[in-house]
């Protein structure tokens, strides 16, 4: 049994369909890396993934429970499965440990002390122990982006969602973030990134998804969907993102 | 007779600018509950709380707050309960600070961008949390400005209440008015500690504007 199971999903907003019959699995541990156009769906299939879209058609399990949308349900979800965001989305009124502290205090009932605990843990691993105090806006892209990490991995997930968590940062600034996910896909996490990165995507992704119109068009090993793509919207794809 | 107007006169004055502060901390604070309950029900996905709310606020808004006290004082009273000015005051401007509140911190609600409530769900909380925690902090700040603006109109409502007998500060001036008619002294002194009440409030909006969020 996969850890994440998309079988046959669809979804649609009012007559537009933006995910068509897609299938596909994720094991415990990987990394899959989703690539695709701008509207190809790629985002809206990673935000069913932690319920923040319902889907239409199809099943979805993850850890073999069919996801559902009671309270209850998406609470027992989202402890599971986590997301970064591409625009962050800190809490402009909280320090980065409190912001990090906040899930672990309130949906997993700590203690405040112990939820700073976590959260100076989880600032340590993203690299910014010496930031406990600081607030979003006196903080970096790179580093707001980082916090958001440590926020998401506060709730200790088994897997973690990515939405083109690089694509709103300076250049100069992407590396700090992409170093994070190195090191967390070498530990082990399971992840789902939906990225414009394509370098990132080919080293350190286990698998890669092309997706286009809805579709699951190419799916395999990293090194071979991006190194030898075998569909012309593929070709296309890569070609005008690469050059 | 005409008395001369005097350090007592001064005092009486000063006494009911208490009564006004004390009618203001009360419709300020039901007022708050209320429009805090008002802010949240106005976003309910339940159209029946919506729009019930939402019809509270347009009454309150719309009739003019005299016309609300008089109905409480007068049309209350007709029924044959007895409603003493404080009472009736209190419940007239806590409607109307309700109202106004109200509708000033829904719109900072909703002026709260869309990815921080995503945020929030991301995170496993429900609708309660999310607002206590990730939502309504930001909106109080955001709000702070207007919502000591209207403040200031809630000192200067609560002299209504002298229409019904309630001796605050405008129903004190004019009873000093009534013996000494030095309305000039004793109406530019009325209108000085008004402005001592509401002058500090203008300066705390302003200091809260600059600060950062």
């Amino acid at each position: 049994m996969s850890l994440i199971e998309i079988d046959h999903l669809s979804k649609s907003y009012g007559a537009h369909q933006v995910i068509k019959d897609v299938s596909l699995s994720v094991e415990a541990g990987e990394v899959l890396a989703v690539i695709g156009r701008s509207g190809s769906g790629k985002s809206t299939l990673l935000r069913c993934l932690n319920g923040l879209e319902q889907i239409n058609g199809g099943a979805l399990r993850i850890d073999g429970r069919a996801v559902t949308y009671d309270k209850r349900a998406l609470r027992q979800l989202r402890k599971r499965v986590a997301m970064v965001f591409q625009s962050y989305n800190l809490f402009p009124h909280m320090s980065a440990q409190d912001n990090v502290a906040l899930a672990p205090r309130i949906v997993g009932k700590l203690e405040r002390k112990a939820s700073l605990d976590i959260a100076h843990e989880m600032l340590g691993r993203v690299g910014l122990s010496d930031k406990h105090d600081a607030y979003p806006r006196d903080l970096s892209g790179g580093q707001q982006q980082r916090v958001a990490i440590a926020r998401a991995l506060a709730v200790r997930p088994e897997i973690l969602l990515l939405d083109e968590v690089t694509a709103a940062l300076d250049p100069e600034l992407v590396g700090e973030v992409l170093k994070v996910l190195g090191d967390l896909a070498s530990e082990g996490l399971t992840m789902v990134l939906v990225t414009h990165e394509i370098a990132f995507a080919r080293k350190a992704a286990s698998r890669v998804a092309f997706m286009h119109e809805g579709r699951v068009h190419e799916i395999g090993p990293a090194q071979d969907v991006i190194g030898n793509p075998q569909t012309p919207e593929l070709q296309r794809f890569l070609a005008s993102v690469i050059a | 007779m005409i008395r001369e107007f005097t350090l007592n006169h001064v005092w009486f004055i000063l006494a009911g600018a208490g009564w006004t502060i004390l009618l203001t901390a009360i419709a300020l604070f039901f007022g708050s509950i209320l429009g805090l309950v008002l802010a949240i029900l106005r976003q309910s996905p339940n159209a029946i709380l919506r729009v019930a709310a939402g019809s509270l606020v347009r009454i309150f808004q719309g009739v003019p707050l005299v016309v609300v006290i008089f109905m409480i004082y007068f049309g209350i009273a007709g029924g044959g309960l007895n409603v003493s000015p404080l009472m009736a005051c209190s419940i007239g401007l806590s409607l109307f600070a309700g109202a106004f509140l109200g509708e000033i911190w829904r719109g900072a609600i909703q002026a709260i961008p869309a990815q921080q409530w995503e945020a929030a769900d991301a995170l496993g909380f429900t609708a309660l949390e999310r607002l206590r925690y990730a939502i309504l902090p930001q909106a109080i700040r955001l709000s702070m400005p207007a919502t000591i603006g209207f403040i200031v109109q809630l000192v200067k409502g609560t002299s209504v209440a002298s229409m019904v007998g309630y001796v605050e500060l405008m129903r004190a001036g004019q009873v000093v008015n009534g013996s000494t008619f030095d309305s000039f002294t004793v109406f530019g002194l009325v209108a000085l500690i008004y402005l001592a009440i509401n002058l500090p409030l203008s300066f705390l909006s302003k200091r809260i504007e600059q600060v950062k969020l």
